[in-house]
C-alpha cells in the first residue's frame, strides 16, 4: 500500500468541471443499479438462479403454446386472460422472493444512508428501486402475452382478419400486464420495507397469498343436496318431489370471501376486461375453482374489485413511502 | 471555494434546535464555517453527528435554520450535488466491487457514466486502493472499508465534505493514514471539510478551526493555533514542598491544581513559564520533572466546566 | 448442548415472529368459526368436505410446511446471516450435538403449534368422530421431516427458506398435481398417505391421491435420517464463515 501511496503524489487530484446532471440522472443510475440487482448482473451464478428461473415459468406456457401451435395446428387460439391466470401464483412467488433484495441489503449495509444524502428524496429511492423491479417484470410478462399473440396469428386461418377482429387485445393484455405486475411488485416491496431479514419478507408474502387461497375457497364453497318434502294426509306420510337446493356455505356473504383470496385480486380486473368472466357457467360441474371464484365476483358490483385492487396496492404502496420518509438514520 | 471567497459561509447555523422526542439533541447552535478544515469536537452523545445531518439534510431541524452554501438542504435536495458525507458506522455493500460503487454513486451525485468511470478510478487510487479496486468490497478490511467510504464522499468532487468520526474503528497506524487522507483532502484536493470527533489528537493534527460542541451546545470555538496554545497544560512534579509551591504559583496569579502526584498548570502564555520558574525558585522546592502535557478533549471540558 | 437448545430457542422466537406464527396456525380454527357462523341452516354438514380440504390444503399444504421452514431455515441461516455460527463451532460441543440442538429447538416450537392447529380445528368440526390422536401423529412427522431438510438447507445457503418455498409451492403444490410420481418425492405427499394408512375410513377424501402407506412410513424416517446426516456433514466440511 505504501508504494500505492508514493504514486499519488505524482499524479494529483483533478477537479470535475464538467456537466453534472439532477435528480433524473440520480433516479437513472438508482435504477440500473436496481435492475442489476433484481437480474443478480456483477453477481456470482448463484444470485442469477432465481431471476433465470423467474424468466423461464413466466415465459414457459406461452412458449410451449407457441411451439404447440406451430406443430399441432389442430390447437384453438387461446385467451390472454388464460395466460395471466396460469403465471399469477408463480409470478408472485418469485417477486416476493426477489423483492427483498431491492430495499433490505441496503438498509442492513446501510447504503440507504449514502443514498439519502445525495441530491435525491426518499420518494426518489423508492420510486427508483419500485420502477427498476416493475420494468424487470412487466417486460417478461409481456414477452410471454406477445408469444401468445404469436401463436394465435399462427392457428387463425386469416391471420390478418384475426388481427383485425382482435387487434384490442394488444392494449388489453398491456393494461392487463401492468395491472399484475404493479400488483405483485408493489405488496412485496412494502414487507420488504418493515422487516429486516429477507427470508421472513418472502416468506411472510408467500404465506399470506397461499394461505388465503384455500380459505377464500372454503369459505365460499358451493353445497348441493336433495331434499324431499314430505306431506302428512290423513295419518299417510306421502314422499313428495325431491328438489335439488344449492346454495353456498355462506350463503350471501360468499360472494363476498372470493375476494379474501388477495392474490387473485388482479385476476378478477384481468377478466373484467377480457370480458371472460361472462363465459362462465355457473352450475356446470366441470368448472375448477378458479373458475367458479370468477364467476362468483361477477356477482358483486363492478367498483368493488376494483376498489379492492386500488386498495391492496396503494395501501402497500404509501406504507411504503411513509416508511422511507420517516426513516431513522 | 468561491463561495467562500464571496463572503457566504459555506455552512451557517442560526438557532439551530433538534430534538428526538423529548431529547434534545442540539439547542439553539450558531455556526457559520468558513473554507478549510473545521472540527468538531466533543464526546459521544454531544450532538455532533445530529448537527452533521442537519447540515445534510437527513433530518428537518425543529427550530433555526441550516443553511449549506445558502440553501437550506432539506428543503432543496440539489445542494448535496456539491456536498460529500462519510458516515460513522458501516454504510457499504457487500456485493459491489469498490470499482463499481464509486462509479455509482459518482452518477447518483450527478456526473454523466462516463465521467463517473474515470473518477472513480482516479479517487480509488488517491485512497490508495488501486490494486484492490475490482473485488468485491465484503473481502476488504477495517481500514480499506474506511478509505472507499472517503472515496464515496468525494468521488463526486464536493466543495464541501462532512466526516463524521473517520478514524473510528481503526488501529493507530490505519489511524493516521486516515488523518493523513483527510489533510490532502483539504489541503492539496482543496475541498472544504467538516470533521467530527471525539479525540483532541484527531482534530488538532487536522484541522483549522475548532468546535467544542457538548450536551448540544456549542462551548468554544476558535482556530486550532489558539486552541492548543491555550490547552498546553504543565506537570510539575517536586519532591517536598509542594504546598509552598502550590501558594507561589498561585501568587503570581497561575490557578495551579493537583492531579495525583504532580501539580498542574494551565498556561495561556509563554511569559508564564517564567513565572513558574520563579514560583519554584521561591518555594525551593526540589523539581523532578517539569513537562508540557499536551491538551487532552478532558481539560477542554474540565475547563469549560469549571 | 443444553445451553444450545436454549440460545436457539430465543433465536427463534423473535417477538413478531412468534405473532405471525401464531396467527397462521390459529387460521383454520378461525375459519371454522367463521364457517359454522354464517353457514346456511339448510345445508347439513358433512364434517369431512368441511375438515378434509382444511387438511390438506391449509395444514398440510400450507400451515406445517411455512411454519417449519422457517423456523429451520433460521436455525442455521441467522447465525450464518450474523456470523455468529463461528463462536458456536469454536465451542468444545461435538457437531452432532449442535445439529440436533438446532433441530430439537425447531421441533418444540414447532410440532405442538402444527399439532394444536390441526387438532383443535378437527375438534371444532365434529369432536366426537374425528381421529385426533391419527393426525397429530401424522402431522408430527411431516413437520420433521421438513426440520431436518430445510435445517440442512439452511447451512446451504442463505436462500434457503425462499429456495423451500419453490419447491412446497411448486413441486409439492402443483406439479405433485398433475404428476402422480411426484407423490414419492414429496412430504406432503407422505403426510397425506400416513393420514390416510393409519385411518383410511375418515380419511377417505384422499384415496387415489395418496401413495402406499409403507413407502410413505419409509420415506418419512429416510428423509428425516439422511438430512440429519447431510446437515451434521456440511457442518464438518463447510467453511464457516
Amino acid at each position: 500500500m505504501s508504494q500505492a501511496q508514493g504514486e499519488i503524489y505524482d499524479l494529483g487530484y483533478q477537479h470535475y468541471d464538467g456537466p453534472r446532471g439532477g435528480r433524473f440522472q440520480a433516479v437513472w443510475s438508482l435504477w440500473i443499479n436496481g435492475f442489476r440487482t433484481i437480474l443478480g448482473l456483477g453477481r456470482g451464478a448463484r444470485a442469477k438462479i432465481l431471476p433465470v428461473l423467474m424468466s423461464l415459468v413466466v415465459i414457459a406456457p406461452s412458449a410451449v403454446f407457441l411451439v404447440m401451435s406451430a406443430i399441432v395446428p389442430i390447437a384453438q387460439p387461446a385467451s390472454h386472460a388464460e395466460f395471466y391466470e396460469a403465471i399469477s401464483l408463480l409470478l408472485l412467488l418469485f417477486s416476493a422472493i426477489i423483492a427483498p433484495e431491492l430495499l433490505i441489503p441496503d438498509r442492513r449495509n446501510g447504503v440507504t444512508t449514502l443514498y439519502l444524502v445525495r441530491p435525491l428524496t426518499s420518494f426518489d429511492y423508492v420510486l427508483a428501486r419500485w420502477s427498476a423491479f416493475l420494468g424487470v417484470v412487466l417486460v417478461l410478462t409481456l414477452i410471454a402475452q406477445v408469444l401468445v399473440l404469436i401463436a394465435n396469428l399462427l392457428l387463425a386461418e386469416m391471420p390478418w382478419d384475426y388481427l383485425q377482429e382482435n387487434w384490442l387485445d394488444i392494449p388489453r393484455f398491456v393494461l392487463a400486464g401492468v395491472v399484475i405486475t404493479v400488483f405483485v411488485t408493489t405488496i412485496p416491496l412494502a414487507v420488504a420495507a418493515f422487516t429486516e431479514r429477507r427470508a421472513y419478507a418472502a416468506a411472510f408474502v408467500i404465506a399470506a397469498f397461499v394461505i388465503t387461497t384455500p380459505m377464500s375457497a372454503l369459505l365460499s364453497m358451493e353445497w348441493c343436496q336433495w331434499s324431499t318434502t314430505y306431506t302428512v294426509r290423513n295419518g299417510e306420510v306421502s314422499e313428495g318431489d325431491s328438489v335439488e337446493e344449492c346454495g353456498r356455505i355462506t350463503g350471501d356473504y360468499a360472494k363476498w370471501f372470493t375476494l379474501l383470496d388477495v392474490g387473485r385480486a388482479p385476476m378478477h380486473l384481468i377478466n373484467l376486461m377480457f370480458d371472460d368472466a361472462e363465459d362462465f357457467d355457473l352450475v356446470d360441474d366441470g368448472v375448477d375453482a378458479e373458475d367458479e371464484a370468477a364467476a362468483l365476483v361477477t356477482e358483486l358490483p363492478l367498483a368493488v374489485p376494483i376498489a379492492w385492487y386500488a386498495f391492496l396496492v396503494l395501501g402497500p404502496g404509501c406504507l411504503l413511502l411513509w416508511r422511507y420518509r420517516s426513516m431513522k438514520i | 471555494m468561491n463561495e467562500a471567497a464571496a463572503g457566504t459561509p459555506l455552512i451557517e447555523s442560526q438557532g439551530l434546535t433538534k430534538h428526538y422526542g423529548k431529547t434534545i439533541a442540539l439547542h439553539d447552535v450558531d455556526m457559520q464555517v468558513r473554507d478549510g478544515i473545521t472540527g468538531l469536537l466533543g464526546p459521544n452523545g454531544a450532538g455532533k453527528s445530529t448537527a452533521m445531518k442537519l447540515f445534510l439534510g437527513l433530518l428537518q431541524p425543529t427550530a433555526g435554520a441550516a443553511t449549506v452554501m445558502g440553501e437550506k438542504p432539506y428543503e432543496n435536495v440539489a445542494v448535496r450535488m456539491r456536498l460529500g458525507y462519510m458516515p460513522e458506522h458501516d454504510c457499504l455493500p457487500d456485493f459491489m466491487t469498490a470499482s463499481e460503487f464509486l462509479s455509482h454513486m459518482a452518477q447518483v451525485s450527478g456526473i454523466p457514466a462516463k465521467h463517473a468511470r474515470t473518477r472513480a478510478a482516479d479517487m480509488l487510487r488517491h485512497v490508495g486502493l488501486d490494486e484492490e479496486r475490482y473485488r468485491h468490497i465484503k473481502e476488504y478490511s477495517t481500514g480499506m472499508k474506511q478509505r472507499v467510504k472517503l472515496a464515496q464522499a468525494l468521488v463526486h468532487d464536493p466543495v464541501m465534505v462532512l466526516l463524521d468520526e473517520p478514524t473510528a474503528g481503526l488501529d493507530p497506524g490505519g489511524r493516521e493514514e486516515m488523518l493523513e487522507l483527510v489533510r490532502r483532502t483539504g489541503r492539496e484536493f482543496g475541498i472544504n471539510i467538516m470533521l467530527s470527533s471525539h479525540l483532541m489528537g484527531d482534530v488538532e493534527s487536522t484541522c483549522d478551526r475548532i468546535i467544542v460542541i457538548e450536551g448540544g451546545a456549542i462551548i468554544e470555538q476558535g482556530d486550532v493555533s489558539e486552541f492548543t496554545q491555550e490547552t498546553e497544560t504543565f506537570l510539575i512534579d517536586v519532591d517536598d514542598r509542594r504546598e509552598e509551591l502550590m501558594t507561589a504559583l498561585e501568587l503570581r496569579g497561575l490557578k495551579p491544581k493537583i492531579s495525583g502526584a504532580s501539580v498542574v498548570v494551565l498556561l495561556r502564555s509563554d511569559d508564564q513559564l517564567d513565572a513558574i520558574r520563579n514560583a519554584l525558585v521561591e518555594a525551593q522546592a526540589r523539581l523532578r520533572r517539569l513537562a508540557p502535557s499536551r491538551g487532552e478533549l478532558s481539560d477542554i471540558f474540565r475547563r469549560s466546566a469549571g | 448442548m443444553a445451553e444450545i437448545f436454549r440460545l436457539s430457542l430465543r433465536q427463534i422466537l423473535g417477538r413478531w415472529r412468534v405473532l405471525v406464527i401464531l396467527l397462521l396456525a390459529a387460521l383454520p380454527s378461525l375459519l371454522i368459526l367463521l364457517i359454522k357462523l354464517l353457514s346456511e341452516a339448510q345445508f347439513t354438514f358433512a364434517d369431512d368436505d368441511i375438515i378434509n380440504p382444511i387438511i390438506d390444503g391449509m395444514i398440510v399444504g400450507g400451515i406445517l410446511p411455512i411454519v417449519t421452514m422457517a423456523l429451520a431455515t433460521a436455525a442455521f441461516g441467522n447465525e450464518l446471516e450474523d456470523k455468529t455460527l463461528y463462536y458456536l463451532v469454536l465451542k468444545p460441543v461435538s457437531r452432532v450435538s449442535i445439529v440436533l440442538a438446532k433441530l430439537l429447538a425447531t421441533l418444540v416450537v414447532a410440532v405442538p403449534l402444527v399439532m394444536a392447529s390441526g387438532v383443535v380445528a378437527s375438534a371444532l368440526v365434529g369432536a366426537e368422530t374425528r381421529p385426533l390422536g391419527t393426525l397429530a401423529l401424522a402431522l408430527a412427522a411431516g413437520v420433521a421431516a421438513y426440520a431436518a431438510i430445510f435445517t440442512f438447507a439452511g447451512l446451504l445457503t442463505p436462500r434457503a427458506l425462499a429456495y423451500g418455498l419453490v419447491y412446497v409451492l411448486v413441486w409439492e403444490g402443483l406439479l405433485s398435481t398433475i404428476v402422480s410420481g411426484v407423490g414419492y418425492l414429496s412430504v406432503r405427499g407422505y403426510t397425506l398417505a400416513l393420514l390416510h394408512g393409519m385411518d383410511e375410513e375418515s380419511f377417505a377424501a384422499f384415496t387415489g391421491r395418496v401413495i402406499e402407506f409403507p413407502a410413505a412410513i419409509v420415506g418419512t424416517g429416510v428423509v428425516i435420517v439422511a438430512f440429519f446426516l447431510l446437515a451434521l456433514y456440511r457442518l464438518r466440511t463447510m467453511d464457516v464463515p
